[in-house]
Formats: structure tokens, C-alpha cells, sequence
């Protein structure tokens, strides 16, 4: 079988690991026994395939060495965020003492240095945590390169800026399967979208903010991108696009749905303020319809949180001032576990539709 | 995974060709004539204090560019923030930028007009000029008139302590503060440099300004705020570093090109007789 990808290749060793721990109880418990020859096939075969993913992906084996994964991934999360502020103090605390001309060639070659050496450490480090700290120093002299020209050179900020680095994060969390990179390609263009949303209804580009209704294009974007871009190798990646979709959506709703001073709609205060409750309930609670329907667990995790967000804020407004304090977290408890029946129903209804569609 | 040379091509082309584009537009901006040049001593100019020295050993100076209030209160007639309205951006005004005034004044609720956010503009400042002139008179105003009070009732600490801050203020404003005041804005340049064809005197750059509204006795009053100006910041080559690295005066060339970004052409220590001047 071809595996090409490390995400796959990771899930394939985690079904081998389930699969040697059950049959291991169906043998207890008498069930099935599986003669020598078939077993010292099996326990062959999925030795062969763990070496080689070993090889090729320096995936975790067992259970312990997928904990201690774990740590390496938060290790170098915090390295490479620590390296890139590194980074950016080193020019700082030097920049000063050279002329512009080799203040331009630093600022240039950091990047292209470190780019070359993130594929290098690619090439060689199959665990990918090494690359994952290269790519992102490298994302990070890109920003430190472009905002220090300006400085340099007194430009007046621009949002075009924002488009190439989502353009090197982009390159680099395809190029190494980094879903850390891809999220600040993801951040990046989110405010390249809302800038010139904002810019194209009249607006200052750094303004943007202001209207949280900026972002709605963007959301919708993100949203768009796991429909038509086919992600067969980065099976990590959809969730994130959709993710951050959802937030870029569900986040402005929120803050309009309290402060409708900041919408663009040309109508009365309280009707904005309903009119995006409404939104916010009806598109969490699609979220979550569309997230059983499709099997898709972010899209249903998100959708449940902001559902009760949108909930609980509306109970805050409610009954904060007029409830006797016990009473109102009472109230919140009953709905916390009102809204647990509703999701065991769901999840129950969920079974059935699988059940039937597999009997079909 | 992506083959490793096609994302090295693709991204130093993409290294590259952004970095050309922005030193390109940094040759453009300095390409030509300047569109204006200023000299400037440390009374309009001081230096930015992002952690200077300790994490920062880049030297930026900062332009403090004033305005010319409309009207001043008792208490802050010494000190008139970059936040009040200036006295010549009023309706009319507002109108000429492109903001919908009628709208502002007929909304009753001030964060529901779609025309209080901020807009690109130009700004017209002008050095060592009649809104300069203007700035010392009022500070002489309001010195003589704190004398006055104090000769009319001399035991007063608190019109004893008001009259020496109003000759130290008047004191200041002819010697230390800055000369540089924004006193116009539009959205052409060709008119406004129209107007104010002294390229040594008036510097035209990009800046925002915000519709605002205060409540004034007579009712309200609607004006806008200065809320950034785009060339503020100044980067100090390393070649005139040594002209900012104490506290003497100074004084810059600073040109403004195409793009009406700023840079230093020249700096030099400032004379001596500037220096006693600002001692007296």
C-alpha cells in the first residue's frame, strides 16, 4: 500500500496498535484464536510496515513514545517561538551600528539562508519537529525583513505586506506538513481579506478591526477552501481551514451581536444586536447539524462551544442583575446539562443513520 | 510533499521579488526632486524611545508636529494635545476630505455613523510660520493676563503659581517648543501644493483624519482629529548617528519624495549660538 503522507502513515500504526491489543482479548477470552502460520503473518506484515514507516516518517510505535511526542511537539512549539524572537531582538540589538547598504543585505539574506536550511532540515530530520522550528525562524526573518525595510526606509505601512508572508507560510506548511505554519498563513491572509474589505467600504486598512462584518469574506473563504482544494496528503489541514472559518465567522457575530455600534447595517441598535443573536444561534446550531451530518468532529466541537456561548451571554443579559446568584448558575447547570441530552439524543440518532446506511 | 527544489525556486522568487518591490518603491520615493525639504532642529524632531539603547541600538526620531487648537480651556492652554480639533478643520472641511457631515450631525448616536471612521488624507504642516507666530501670541496673552491677575490680587498661591507657568509656557514656546504645525488638509496634491508653494516651508504627507464632536454651549460642535500621520517616524542612517547620540542640539535636513515618505539628506551638530540660545 502507498502511504504518502506522515499523518497517514501515523494513523495506519495507531489501527495496528488497537488491532494487536484486541486480538490479544479475543485470544483470552477464546474467540479467536488464529493459527501459528496466519498469526506469524500478521505480526510479519506489520512489522515490515512499521519499519518502514519508522524509516520514513519517524512515526511513534507505541503508546509511549506517542506521549513522548507529545513533548517534543511542545518543546518545539515553544523553541521555534522563542528561536524567531531570538531572531528578532538579534537585529535589533545590532542594527544600529551597520550602514544601510548591509542592513539590507542582512535583511535579505536571513530569510534565503534560512529557507535553504528549513529544506535541508527537512530533507534529513524525518520526525519533523527540527523543520517545523527551521520553517518558522525562516517565516519570521521574512516578517522581521519586509517590516524593516520599512523601518529603514520610513514606508508607509501597507497592507500588501500581509500577502507574502501568507504566500511563504502557505509554501512552508505545504512544503513541511506544518499546521503551525499554516495557521499564520491562515492569520495572514484573514487580515489581508479584512483589510481590503474594509478599504474597498471607504475605510483606513489598519482600521479594519473596527468592523468586525470585514472578516465575514474572509470566513467565507476559508470555509470555501476544503470544498474545492483537494488535501489527499495533508489530511491535518481541512479541519484547520475550517476551524479558523468558523471563528473568523462566529467571533465578529459575537461582538455585534453585544455591540452593534460597530456593524455596517443602517439600522436600529437593537435590531442589529437581535438580528446577529438570531445568526449566531442559527449558524452554531447549523454547524453542529453539519458537523454529524458530515462526520467532521471541529466542526461540531465549534459549533456546540459557540452555541453556548451565544447561550450563555443571552442568560447573562437575562437574569445577571435580577436573579439571586445561586439561582442563576442553577439556571446555568440546568442548561449545561439540558444541552447534554440534546447531543446524547443526537449522537444516538447518529449511530442509527450509520447503522442503517452500512445495512444499505 | 512538495519536491524540495521546487519550493526552494519558489520560495527565493518569492523572497526576492517582494524585497524588489519594496526597494524599488524606496528608489522611487527618492528618485528626483524632492517633493519638499525642511530644516529641522531638535525642536521638531526627538527621539523615539522604544527601548532605546537597551534592546535597540537603531536611533528613530520622532516628528512633533502640533496643531493650533480652535478655542483653549483654562487648563490646558499650555499643553494643547494633538487630540483636540484644530481650529480650520471644521464642517467645511470635513465636507472637502469626503465625509458625509449632514449625516453626522442628524445621527443621535455617535458610534452609529458609518462616517467616524478615520480617512486617508493629506496634510499640509508648516514650519516656523503664522501658525507659529500665532502660538507665541496666545502664550504672550496668556502670560500678561496671569500677571495681571497676580498684580490685582498678589497674596493668591494659586494665581502666583499660574502666572510663573504662563511665562515659563511663554518662555518655551519661543525657545524650545516645536514650530511645526499641521494646518491644513485635502485630498489633491497638485492644489494643495496650489496653495502652499513654498517647498522649504510646507511639507505635504499622508496622514488620518476622524470626524469628532464636543459639546460646547451652544450646542454641538462637530470637527475632526488628526489621528496619525504617516511620516512621523524617521530612521537615522548610520552615517549621521553621531549627531544623536547625546543630548546636544541638532539640526536635520529632511526631504520628502514622491511617495511623500521622509528621509535625512543632512545633519550636523547645531551651531553654538543656537545652543546658548536655548540655555537662556
Amino acid at each position: 500500500m502507498n502511504i504518502p503522507s506522515r499523518h497517514e502513515a501515523q494513523q495506519r500504526a495507531d489501527q495496528i496498535l488497537v488491532f494487536r491489543d484486541e486480538l490479544g482479548r479475543l485470544e483470552q477470552e477464546g474467540i479467536l484464536v488464529l493459527e501459528p502460520d496466519q498469526r506469524s503473518r500478521v505480526v510479519d506484515h506489520h512489522r515490515n510496515l512499521l519499519a518502514q514507516y519508522a524509516q520514513n516518517f519517524d512515526i511513534d510505535r507505541d503508546r509511549r513514545a506517542g506521549q513522548l511526542s507529545l513533548g517534543m511537539r511542545i518543546a518545539s512549539l515553544f523553541g521555534a517561538l522563542a528561536l524567531s524572537s531570538s531572531v528578532f531582538f538579534l537585529f535589533y540589538q545590532f542594527w544600529g551600528w551597520f550602514s544601510t547598504i548591509a542592513q539590507v543585505l542582512i535583511l535579505v539574506a536571513a530569510p534565503l539562508v534560512m529557507l535553504g536550511v528549513t529544506l535541508f532540515i527537512q530533507r534529513k530530520d524525518s520526525s519533523g519537529y527540527f523543520s517545523k522550528l527551521a520553517a518558522l525562524v525562516t517565516f519570521a526573518c521574512f516578517v522581521l525583513n519586509i517590516t524593516m525595510l520599512g523601518q529603514i526606509f520610513n514606508i508607509t505601512p501597507s497592507d500588501n505586506a500581509l500577502l507574502p508572508w501568507a504566500a511563504l507560510a502557505f509554501l512552508l506548511a505545504y512544503a513541511c506538513d506544518l499546521r503551525l505554519l499554516l495557521a499564520a498563513g491562515i492569520l495572514c491572509m484573514i487580515a489581508w481579506v479584512a483589510a481590503r474589505t474594509g478599504a474597498w467600504g471607504g475605510m483606513y486598512w489598519l482600521s479594519f478591526g473596527e468592523r468586525p462584518e470585514n472578516f465575514f469574506p474572509a470566513a467565507i473563504l476559508l470555509l470555501m477552501v476544503p470544498q474545492f482544494v483537494r488535501h489527499s496528503r495533508f489530511a491535518d489541514f481541512p479541519p484547520m481551514y475550517r476551524i479558523f472559518g468558523l471563528l473568523t465567522f462566529f467571533l465578529p457575530v459575537l461582538v455585534m451581536g453585544n455591540w452593534a455600534s460597530s456593524s455596517y447595517l443602517d439600522w436600529d441598535q437593537d435590531v442589529i444586536e437581535g438580528f446577529y443573536q438570531v445568526l449566531g444561534f442559527v449558524g452554531a446550531a447549523l454547524a453542529v447539524w453539519l458537523g454529524v451530518r458530515k462526520h467532521r468532529t471541529e466542526v461540531i466541537n465549534t459549533g456546540v462551544t459557540f452555541f453556548m456561548i451565544f447561550l450563555y451571554t443571552k442568560i447573562f443579559d437575562w437574569w445577571w442583575e435580577s436573579m439571586p446568584k445561586y439561582l442563576f448558575f442553577l439556571v446555568l447547570g440546568l442548561v449545561a446539562v439540558l444541552f447534554l441530552v440534546v447531543l446524547k439524543r443526537l449522537r444516538a440518532t447518529n449511530y442509527e443513520v450509520l447503522r442503517g446506511e452500512q445495512q444499505s | 510533499m512538495m519536491k524540495w527544489t521546487r519550493t526552494l525556486v519558489v520560495g527565493v522568487t518569492l523572497i526576492v521579488l517582494t524585497n524588489a518591490v519594496v526597494l524599488l518603491g524606496a528608489t522611487y520615493n527618492r528618485s528626483g526632486d524632492p517633493e519638499s525639504q525642511l530644516r529641522l532642529t531638535q525642536r521638531e524632531l526627538q527621539h523615539s524611545q522604544w527601548r532605546a539603547e537597551k534592546d535597540n541600538s537603531g536611533i528613530t526620531l520622532e516628528l512633533n508636529w502640533r496643531i493650533l487648537p480652535a478655542q483653549l480651556d483654562r487648563y490646558d492652554r499650555y499643553s494643547a494635545g494633538r487630540w483636540e480639533m484644530p481650529a480650520w478643520l471644521d464642517k467645511v472641511k470635513l465636507e472637502q476630505l469626503g465625509f458625509d457631515v449632514a449625516k453626522l450631525a442628524s445621527e443621535r448616536g455617535y458610534g452609529r455613523r458609518d462616517d467616524i471612521q478615520p480617512r486617508e488624507v493629506l496634510l499640509v504642516l508648516e514650519l516656523n510660520g503664522p501658525a507659529y507666530l500665532q502660538a507665541v501670541q496666545r502664550a504672550r496673552i496668556y502670560a500678561d493676563q496671569a500677571k495681571a491677575l497676580l498684580a490685582a490680587n498678589s497674596r493668591s498661591e494659586r494665581d502666583k503659581e499660574s502666572a510663573k507657568d504662563a511665562a515659563e509656557n511663554y518662555r518655551d514656546e519661543q525657545l524650545k517648543n516645536s514650530r511645526l504645525f499641521v494646518i491644513d488638509a485635502g485630498v489633491d496634491l497638485q492644489k494643495l501644493r496650489a496653495t502652499y508653494p513654498d517647498r522649504t516651508r510646507y511639507v505635504i504627507v499622508h496622514g488620518l483624519v476622524r470626524p469628532t464632536s464636543v459639546q460646547k454651549e451652544g450646542g454641538t460642535k462637530i470637527g475632526g482629529q488628526i489621528t496619525e500621520l504617516h511620516a512621523e517616524r524617521i530612521n537615522v542612517p548610520y552615517l549621521y548617528r553621531e549627531v544623536f547620540i547625546n543630548s546636544a542640539a541638532f539640526e536635520v535636513t529632511v526631504a520628502f519624495g514622491q511617495r511623500l515618505e521622509p528621509w535625512i539628506v543632512a545633519a550636523s551638530r547645531a551651531m553654538a549660538t543656537n545652543q546658548s540660545e536655548e540655555k537662556k
